[in-house]
């Protein structure tokens, strides 16, 4: 019965829930030091503020340009040392472009940390993956969106995700084009060619947002309802033609506030920008 | 004046190792599988590893840290072998496809050529 007690009492401490997670910032596979994925422009899911990603991306699109930086881990170890250089293991994977790279091709890739005597001191392998899937959510959350309601007037921030056919979200930056079919019901008013695109509602009614990468694309249905105190839209205005034409009679009631019902040629379209 | 010097020399060189080919351990954890042996390397473009090479002596003398010991590819357009901080750890970096080979050398004399393959990207 003690020995039973003693041996509860034991277990006790491996069933504890204080396990921490930490998120990897991109530590080298020889411990040397890190590889911080950075986002030199803004709407990158990993890294919205500039900053480097506090997490590295487990993945990355291929076609995107990604930035990365190579920091030592302990400082004091490598006083004096000037910071390695990023090569890749593999130009035609991960072709080195300008200040960062571009991923060419799906695959394994390594970045190497060479020194100036062209020491490899450390290395991380990154994952190339083709995009499988766009996603639009809400800014800080990874759920899609598929439907978007906004009061006339009122401004929100979209996400733009690609991702992989594992549903993992991929890093590097890529070339975005938001799109909305009826610029008077949605006006996109900053990021057309970015990661994040700010819209806001403009006249009640129903239109589509459409974010398009390279190929691939992906709608999203937008109403925008008048505002609450908003009495002068007249929904209840309603007219009603009556159509003497031909024979017999046909009534046809519209209501009067759709006066630009059916125009769809006037759709604002972002810059492309990027590599895709 | 000579003579008598000639078996001293012939008895020092004798003193050192006798190369007797190289102990290949792999020092990384690739994320793919590779091969690495005392005879072959295969792995895919892309991956980088880093491997600790050992000269082996059949004599009583074995090598020393201080012992010269290089590692170069045959094509580097195919496999890069580069130096690191440590003497005898090296990465083999996987460039593109194709077959190449790893000249072994030690005491500033190639000793042995490792074949090497480098196969198509892991997805």
């Amino acid at each position: 019965m003690r020995l039973r007690f003693l041996l509860l009492l034991a277990a006790l401490p491996a069933c504890s829930d204080d396990y921490e997670y930490k998120p990897d910032p991109g530590y080298g596979e020889l411990g040397v030091g890190v590889f911080l994925y950075e986002c030199p422009t803004s709407g990158d899911p990993y890294c919205t503020n500039g900053s480097p990603a506090a997490e590295f991306p487990q993945a990355f699109a291929r076609g995107g340009r990604i930035h990365l930086r190579y920091d030592w881990k302990d400082d004091s170890e490598h006083f004096g040392e000037p910071l390695p250089q990023l090569q890749s293991a593999s130009p035609t994977l991960l072709a080195r472009e300008g200040d960062g790279f571009t991923a060419l091709a799906g695959g394994y890739a390594a970045v190497l940390a060479v020194t100036g005597n062209s020491e490899v001191v450390d290395l991380r392998h990154i994952h190339i993956r083709e995009i499988d899937a766009l996603r639009v959510s809400n800014t800080g959350d990874a759920l899609a969106l598929s439907e978007l309601h906004l009061e006339a007037g009122a401004e929100t921030i979209l996400q733009a995700r690609a991702l992989d056919a594992d549903d993992v979200t991929l890093g590097g930056v890529l070339g975005h084009a938001w799109t909305t079919a009826d610029p008077e019901v949605l006006a996109i008013t900053a990021g057309a060619d970015s990661g994040q695109v700010r819209v806001q509602g403009g006249l009640a009614g129903d239109t589509t947002l459409t974010l398009t990468i390279g190929e691939l694309a992906v709608a999203i249905a937008v109403t925008v309802d008048p505002p609450e105190d908003d009495t002068t839209t007249g929904t209840a205005d309603t007219d009603t033609d009556t159509d003497t034409t031909g024979t017999g009679t046909t009534t046809d009631s519209s209501t009067g506030t759709t006066t630009e019902t059916g125009t769809t040629t006037d759709t604002t379209t972002g810059t492309t920008g990027g590599v895709l | 004046m000579t003579r008598p010097l000639l078996p001293l020399a012939l008895l020092l060189a004798a003193c050192g190792p006798r190369y007797d080919g190289v102990d290949i351990d792999l020092h990384s954890e690739p994320p793919v599988p590779v091969r690495v042996s005392d005879n072959d390397f295969e792995l895919p473009a892309g991956i980088a590893v880093v491997i600790e090479v050992k000269p082996l002596s059949s004599n009583q003398f074995d090598y020393y840290e201080s012992d010269q010991l290089d590692l170069r590819s045959d094509n580097r357009q195919v496999l890069r072998v580069e130096p690191t901080g440590d003497s005898r750890r090296f990465v083999l970096i996987g460039v593109a496809p194709g077959q190449t080979c790893v000249q072994v050398e030690v005491d500033y004399r190639d000793r042995a050529c490792i074949p090497a393959v480098v196969t198509a990207p892991e997805p």
